[in-house]
């Protein structure tokens, strides 16, 4: 059901690298995976409106003050692998 | 246990905790925290080594609230990566083992919690749960599992993995400290915008209130094929130990209950690619800087960070979102979801509790799954539904089956009910006959 192609394409938009060695088992257990939700089809849900929302609540918007955050750039760059002059480099995008 | 190097020893045989805290006590009432909840002073790991080394920058509200309560808790235990997985296999270090017999799996995907608990390393854990990861491995340990209604906990510090399924809850050895647990984490955070601002209820107060008169529902769906029949009988003794306490047990239908876990496999893995797409090597997490641009550090610390099961659920969830395929696969499921939700309301206009199984088999062996996803996913095939629609649910064990392996009662109720559920649970408890013991793994 899913395809080598549909594999490449879906694995290049979620940047992910398949081994070639690994594809046939990909594509095996997303098979059956995809397979078993075929039953899907058979429910009948014209009644259902679209957007679906299911929790039923209306959208949060908070109070329209300064929120003073608890940690600043100090922290928020603890974890990124490299940095510079205060902030997070990366390699050339062209 | 007496001491931390007691908790070491036993956790040598088990493998419940990730890491401990340096110069931790074992104070009374110790408890133990899912390594996906963000803390401060030991690193948040998700059992994944995309994150091994993450130490973050802030705190989870519900770690917040443990130390507003001066809640002791020890260290951070085991999960199926990112929390995918029904048996704790699926970390980046180490399999963690059911304390009722080493050679089966303790559920997942919080099984390190239940483990600690059940094992008696810890009075108490926080677990999370997306499609049955508190209540699945509760019942596969033989403690008390509760998912709390979608929105009574902030899911601020809980690393996303599918977002609106996502709640945390206690893992616990009885229904009081359940009880008391959630009343400590439970409320509205400005945080978290799907928490909700309901007050939060004395629900240690109301455990013994009487629970004559309340109506119990059964669907049928439930107990048919595919339930070990050692379970559907313990479950039906439990379902007769309510009736004893004047509850009155009425049949009930919920008819889309066979969707569940489609709907689920699509939401969830959906849902989990796009919050998973943070991790790209740049901001934090494992990083792969060998290639020569941009789009080689994404690709190779994605592909090297990520486990096996993390990467078919990204692929799966970026598939059914996938244009061509979005409409057939996740705006369906969707709906059905939708329908399975109000199968549940329909429901809670007729009874007070929902009592079925917690899972299908008792806790299976080390390996017996690894190498079939589908069958690995229907492990939550009476779990995941609550989560769908929301609902409260919690799992108390009710017996054991011929290898002495834990079964758990699953008992849901509607939207906020968290007090009237842990009330029933509690009777239930007290009247069901049997003390759970500690096994005795050592």
């Amino acid at each position: 059901m899913i395809t080598k192609a549909d594999l490449d394409n879906v694995a290049s938009l979620a940047r992910l690298k398949i081994a070639t060695k690994d594809e046939k088992d990909y594509l095996a257990k997303l098979s059956q995976i995809l397979e078993y939700m075929q039953d899907l089809a058979k429910v009948d849900v014209k009644k259902i409106k679209e957007p679906v929302d299911i929790f039923e609540r209306n959208s949060v918007v908070r109070a329209d003050k300064i929120f003073k955050p608890e940690i600043g750039q100090k922290e928020l760059l603890q974890n990124a692998p490299v940095v510079e002059g205060g902030q997070i480099k990366v390699k050339k995008v062209l | 246990m007496a001491d931390i190097a007691k908790i070491k020893a036993a956790d040598k045989k088990i493998g419940a905790f990730v890491n401990f805290k340096n110069g931790s006590k074992n104070e009374l009432f110790s408890g133990a925290i899912k390594d996906n909840l963000v803390t401060t002073n030991l690193p948040t790991t998700c059992s994944s080594k995309m994150l091994e080394k993450f130490i973050s920058p802030y705190e989870a509200t519900v770690i917040k609230k443990l130390h507003e309560a001066k809640l002791n808790w020890i260290g951070k235990t085991n999960l199926d990566e990112f929390a995918m997985g029904s048996s704790t296999e699926n970390s980046a270090f180490g399999v963690t083992k059911n304390p009722w017999d080493l050679t089966r799996v303790p559920g997942g995907s919080s099984g390190g919690s239940a483990a600690a608990v059940a094992a008696g390393m810890v009075d108490w854990a926080l677990g999370s749960d997306t499609g049955g990861s508190i209540r699945q491995p509760a019942a596969f340990c033989g403690v008390v599992g509760l998912k709390p209604t979608y929105g009574r906990v902030s899911r601020y510090g809980l690393i996303a993995m599918a977002s609106s399924l996502d709640q945390i809850g206690p893992i616990t050895r009885n229904v009081k400290d359940a009880a008391k647990l959630l009343k400590i984490i439970a409320g509205q955070d400005k945080m978290d915008a799907t928490s909700v601002d309901k007050p939060v209820e004395n629900y240690e107060k109301s455990l013994l209130d009487d629970i004559k008169g309340l109506r119990i529902g059964v669907p049928k769906e439930y107990f048919g094929k595919g339930l070990d029949p050692e379970i559907k009988k313990k479950v039906e003794e439990a379902i007769k130990v309510l009736e004893k306490q004047g509850v009155k047990v009425v049949p009930i239908p919920l008819p889309r209950t066979a969707y569940a876990i489609s709907v689920y496999y699509i939401i969830q893995p959906a849902e989990a690619s796009t919050n998973l797409s943070r991790y790209d090597g740049i901001k934090y997490g494992f990083s792969d800087q060998s290639g020569k641009d941009l789009l080689s550090v994404y690709l190779n610390s994605r592909s090297k960070g990520f486990g096996e099961e993390v990467k078919r659920r990204i692929i799966l969830g970026t598939y059914v979102l996938s244009a061509g395929y979005r409409d057939a696969y996740y705006k369906k499921a969707t709906k059905v979801r939708k329908l399975i939700r109000q199968d549940f309301d329909e429901a809670f206009k007729k009874v007070d509790i929902i009592a079925t199984p917690t899972t299908p088999t008792t806790a299976f062996k080390i390996g017996e799954k690894s190498e079939n996803p589908l069958e690995m996913y229907l492990s939550d095939v009476y779990a995941c539904s609550a989560n769908l629609s929301g609902n409260p649910a919690i799992s108390v064990p009710c017996g054991f089956d011929k290898n002495k392996l834990p079964i758990g009662l699953q008992l849901i109720a509607d939207h906020f009910e968290e007090r009237k559920l842990l009330n029933v649970a509690y009777t239930y408890e007290q009247n069901r006959g049997f003390d759970i013991e500690y096994p005795k793994f050592v």
